[in-house]
Order: C-alpha cells, then sequence, then structure tokens
C-alpha cells in the first residue's frame, strides 16, 4: 500500500491549530504554474531555494529583531548562497525551528553536498552556480516575497542557466 | 512538511516527506538517507505529468514524535502574538 504522508504527524497541537487556520484562511490557487520538463535528469542544472533563512556568514543575516518586535512579520529579502556552500559557511536564522541541525549539516535542508555528489555520479548534470534562500515565515503578507524577492531569485536562475529548482521548506 | 497546505498555493509538483521541521532531507550525518530523499525530489520531475501532483516520499523518521526535537529554545513571535490576540 502507497504511504500518505501525515503532514501534521511532528506539529503537536498548537502548531497544528495554527497551520490549520492558516489553511482555512488561505485562498485556494487554481491557476497552478507548469512547465513541461525539456531536458533529461542526468543532462539538467539544479538549484535549490530554502525557506531556512540561511545566509552566507560573508553576507548580511536575515531580519530577526523585526520579526520578535511584532511578531507576525517575516523578512521578505533573498540571500544567494554559493554552489558549494559547507556548513562552517552559514548562519541560519529562523525563529520557527531548532536550526541546530542546519549549521551542524546543511544538508539537511540545503543538500549542497549531496547534489555534488549526484553529480560525480551522473544522476544529475550539474548544480547552479548559486542557491537561493528566503525567510518561509512571511506572518500575513507575503507580497513583497512574491513580486519582488521571487522574480528577482528566477532571473538569477535563468542568468545561471538553471533547468530545473527544486523548494525546500523547513 | 505540510504538503496540505502546499497543495493550495500552487505548487506545480509536489514531494511529500514525513519529516520533522527543520530536517527535511535526513538527520545529521545521515547523508545515505539525504542522498535518497533529495533523488525522491528529482524523480518527481519525471513522474508528474500533471499540475498539482504530489508524491508521497516512502521515508520513516527515525524517532516518534515524542522523541523529535525540533522547536526552538523559545517559542516563535507569532505564538505569543496569536495569544495576545486572542487566536489561541
Amino acid at each position: 500500500m502507497t504511504k500518505i504522508v501525515d503532514s501534521f504527524k511532528f506539529t503537536g497541537r498548537t502548531i497544528g491549530k495554527i497551520i490549520d487556520r492558516k489553511i482555512e484562511a488561505s485562498p485556494i490557487v487554481t491557476e497552478i504554474p507548469w512547465t513541461n520538463i525539456w531536458k533529461r535528469i542526468d543532462e539538467s542544472r539544479i538549484a535549490l531555494v530554502t525557506t531556512a533563512g540561511i545566509s552566507m556568514k560573508t553576507d548580511k543575516p536575515f531580519d530577526m529583531e523585526t520579526e520578535r518586535a511584532r511578531g507576525n512579520w517575516g523578512d521578505p529579502s533573498w540571500r544567494m548562497i554559493d554552489g558549494e556552500a559547507t556548513s562552517s559557511e552559514i548562519d541560519v536564522n529562523h525563529l520557527h525551528i531548532d536550526t541546530s541541525f542546519i549549521e551542524k549539516d546543511i544538508n539537511v535542508a540545503l543538500p549542497t553536498g549531496i547534489l555534488k555528489q549526484l553529480v560525480e555520479e551522473s544522476t544529475i548534470g550539474s548544480f547552479a552556480h548559486n542557491h537561493y534562500s528566503i525567510m518561509g515565515f512571511q506572518g500575513d503578507n507575503s507580497k513583497r516575497l512574491e513580486t519582488v524577492s521571487s522574480p528577482e531569485i528566477a532571473n538569477a536562475m535563468k542568468k545561471d542557466n538553471v533547468d530545473l529548482a527544486i523548494l525546500t521548506p523547513v | 512538511m505540510i504538503w496540505v497546505f502546499q497543495k493550495i498555493v500552487g505548487i506545480p509538483r509536489i514531494a511529500a516527506i514525513e519529516h520533522p521541521f527543520g530536517r527535511p532531507f535526513g538527520e545529521v550525518g545521515d547523508s545515505e538517507t539525504q542522498r535518497q530523499v533529495l533523488k525522491g525530489a528529482l524523480n518527481t520531475f519525471s513522474t508528474a505529468k500533471k499540475k498539482g501532483h504530489i508524491e508521497h516520499l516512502p521515508f520513516k523518521w527515525h524517532l516518534e514524535p515524542k522523541d523529535t526535537k525540533w522547536h526552538p529554545l523559545t517559542p516563535a513571535p507569532i505564538i505569543d502574538y496569536m495569544k495576545r490576540q486572542g487566536h489561541i
């Protein structure tokens, strides 16, 4: 029998109720974007986009102070992550999860090292020069993320000749 | 991860996984599971033939929810905000 993933297995009661409320309040998107796959996976260039609030240590971290002050707000900006970034090169700022696991091993949320292995064994064609990170929590206003950050990320991917992008929510 | 939410926000192809928040690809240092999960996600590009396809990946987390730590040390600010608003 095929496994059906239980979305609420790890949420606990309070977080589960919050997510339920969010789902009930969210409009159902009926115009789902779609692009046919035009290349074999083993010839494709892959980029990752994580919602984990990861930034390179050399870059400005995501804004946690404003979220702490306002509660119902999330940083709508984005960060470029080096395609070969390792755990020691990143910061993780996300107030909704225990970030220590990602700090120990970036591959639990942004598997840069695993992508490298998949290139070596020819499962994928190549990995992108850069991956991308956003803050998954946006409170009740994701407009800037949708209208500014997302198109900027898409344009950066186009310049890098990315074929396929995997969004990795945390 | 919350595929029931992802399916209403217009994600074209979803690879659903029953892993805790913060570690969708697997446990720290478990490169074999991380690799299998990533390959499962990549495979969804081939199996999905129509918009909104959901692939339920067959992985089982190695700990029960009560033994799985994923919460931040301090509750997220939204919790306090919602309490102040009387929502929880």
